[in-house]
């Protein structure tokens, strides 16, 4: 019994690691860049939704909305006018450039906010938690899990249905072919930075009502986030979202068995283990 | 002859980097503690930055996990000295033995990955490694971390002033930027550049890629633990987020990429530019505006990329600041 509910308090951890973790996929899918900004942008969000929260009141689920437009735009931006200069570069500056991006994004957090840590505790369920038989589920992480969940479908089913996702896709699989069809590369780089940063918007709203925000917690969050992408195979979305599970069941259950310093070496481990064997991810096809 | 001369000014002139590097360094230990401080961090730094420069420059392995060997080496020494009572100077050597072991164990598997998955492989190792640290307290005390009771004693590497730690680091930073030179020139150079810039006719023209990239990195591996170790020794106190932390991996390329990517000289500029800006602000601010460090030191690689390395799309390519009409002439005369 205390297993199984480890292991269910584990697939909701899961689920906010997801949420980070599909915004990273998403990017490299299309971009092919893996982008090191990407905990700091979202660590952003969570400052802006806090912030949001303790001035004007606003509902964190309402202010990850907002969030959520925000880094969008951000990421458009960054792509416009950064990173789109250095596709045809090789993936060594690439992961530069968006290094240099993060270290900024890091530094300005900590000159504006210091080290102080925002906690953001939401009312009616900030620390109550729902009870299916013996199982007790935490509200928010549930909420979490649900919308990370609803997000990596969406987008997936946006990239399978309609013509922009079609014509990401594209771009992420020739460039080339798809510009002779009349689809800018570029515009697509844009759009998928935008999307994969406002998905990490959204992802703040929610790790803000869980964890307390403060400037080095998107670094954390970028590590597992690795893991994730790469077992669920780079550049695949829902591959993201199963694999942001999976990690989350093993990392509580083996927290649980050995101690949690272990879970992470556990995790860590099955990650190298994964990159040596299928380097491609656990699942077939991408998206 | 005329080669024999451009040898012998290369030679002199890598020397010279070194020469003014502890120069500066004995200088500054001279001049204050503070001073010091700086020195014997900046050469420390600048050796952290050339063994990632001899993989991520001129082999093209771009590691994100320095911090790996950096920390192994810092802990090998320090637990020999703290448990064993083995002197440092003995340890240092371990260090490097564990760092090269380390390589082997890292780099066997992963190495045959490329582009960004090798890099995503390396951020693993130090988070690895640390999670082992914390979970074996009886062993490295955890998360209390290592110190290193401050005894004075040459005969344990433990001294009272900078000055004698400036000759330790300076020692280390002349191996690794005569393995540097060696490496960038002759036969070396061309099998890591060959290797560098196009694996599969590397292989093809007989260079065994898969030996050279894991000798490579043996190499850098051992050289990263042994500045873990002295760094170990002169801190004095070491914890597993203190040393296996990513923010050593990111400053051996932040060192290597100010420094210029693949240069001999490239520690030695890089790391003196990075801790003397570092610590000056620190200095300067006391920590009043904490992160302003990262935002300088951020910015000045964004633009360094932007307008630099931008230029010619690649990290790699070694950089020709001012000497654009004589590499298009060169071009031109081989088409």
């Amino acid at each position: 019994m205390t297993l199984l509910q480890i292991a269910l308090s584990g697939l909701l951890v899961g689920g906010v690691y997801a949420i980070v973790a599909v915004g990273i996929s998403l990017v490299f899918g299309v971009m092919r860049i893996v982008n090191f900004a990407h905990g700091d942008l979202m660590m952003w969000g969570m400052y802006l939704v806090a912030l949001l929260f303790g001035t004007i009141g606003l509902y964190p689920y309402l202010g990850g909305l907002v969030a959520g437009i925000l880094l969008g735009v951000v990421g458009w931006l960054l792509a416009r006018v950064l990173l789109n200069r250095f596709m045809s570069a090789d993936h060594s500056l690439q992961i530069v450039v968006t290094l240099a991006i993060a270290l900024i994004l890091q530094a300005l957090a900590r000159l504006v906010f210091g080290g102080d840590r925002i906690a953001v505790t939401i009312e009616p369920f900030g620390t109550s938690s729902i009870a299916i038989g013996d199982l007790r589920l935490s509200s928010v992480r549930l909420a979490a899990f649900l919308v990370a969940a609803a997000t990596a479908v969406a987008l997936s089913i946006y990239l399978k249905r309609t013509w922009s996702g079609r014509a990401l896709r594209a771009v992420s699989e020739d460039p080339g072919a798809a510009r002779a069809l009349g689809i800018s590369p570029e515009r697509m780089y844009a759009l998928a930075l935008g999307l994969g940063t406002g998905v990490a918007g959204i992802g703040a709203a929610m790790l803000v009502t869980i964890y307390p925000v403060e400037p080095e917690i998107g670094t954390q969050f970028m590590l597992i986030s690795f893991v994730i992408v790469v077992l669920g195979g780079l550049g695949n979305v829902v591959g993201a979202l199963v694999a942001g599970l999976v990690v989350g069941v093993v990392e509580a259950v083996t927290g649980y068995l050995w101690g949690q310093s272990y879970a992470q070496a556990v995790v860590f481990a099955l990650f190298l283990l994964v990159l040596v064997v299928r380097p491609k991810g656990l699942f077939r096809g991408a998206y | 002859m005329a080669l024999t001369e451009l040898v012998r000014s290369r030679t002199s002139r890598e020397a010279g980097w070194f020469l003014l590097a502890l120069a500066v360094s004995i200088v500054a230990a001279l001049l204050s503690p503070a001073w010091g401080h700086i020195a014997v961090l900046a050469l420390l730094w600048a050796t952290l930055g050339t063994a990632w420069n001899l993989m991520g420059g001129l082999t093209g392995l771009l590691s994100l996990g320095q911090a790996a060997f950096f920390g192994v080496g810092a802990y090998t020494s320090a637990l020999l000295f703290v448990k064993l009572g083995i002197t440092p100077w003995i340890g240092i050597f371990a260090a490097a033995a564990m760092g090269a072991v380390l390589a082997l164990v890292i780099g066997w598997p992963t190495l045959r990955l490329s582009g960004p998955y090798f890099a995503l492989a390396t951020v693993a190792a130090p988070v690895i490694l640390s999670a082992i640290a914390v979970a074996n307290p009886d062993l490295t005390r955890g998360t209390l971390g290592v110190i290193i009771p401050f005894r004075p004693d040459p005969g344990t590497m433990v001294f009272t002033g900078q000055l004698p730690y400036v000759l330790v680091a300076a020692a280390l930073l002349a191996a690794a930027m005569a393995i540097m030179s060696a490496a960038s020139r002759g036969r070396w150079r061309i099998r890591l550049t060959a290797l560098r810039d196009d694996e599969n006719a590397a292989r093809s023209l007989g260079i065994r890629t898969a030996r050279v990239k894991i000798g490579v990195t043996v190499v850098s591996g051992a050289l990263t633990g042994m500045v873990g170790a002295v760094y170990a020794q002169y801190i004095a106190f070491i914890t597993p987020t203190s040393v296996f932390s990513l923010d050593i991996s990111i400053d051996a390329i932040l060192v290597a990429v100010i420094g210029g990517i693949g240069g001999v000289r490239a520690g030695v500029v890089g790391g003196f530019v990075l801790v003397g800006l570092r610590q000056l602000v620190f200095q300067q601010f006391l920590g009043d505006y904490p992160g302003l460090d990262t935002l300088i030191i951020g910015s000045v690689l964004l633009v360094l990329v932007l307008v630099l390395y931008g230029r010619n799309g690649s990290l790699l390519r070694p950089l020709r600041l001012g000497r654009p009409g004589r590499r298009r002439r060169e071009t031109e005369e081989a088409a």
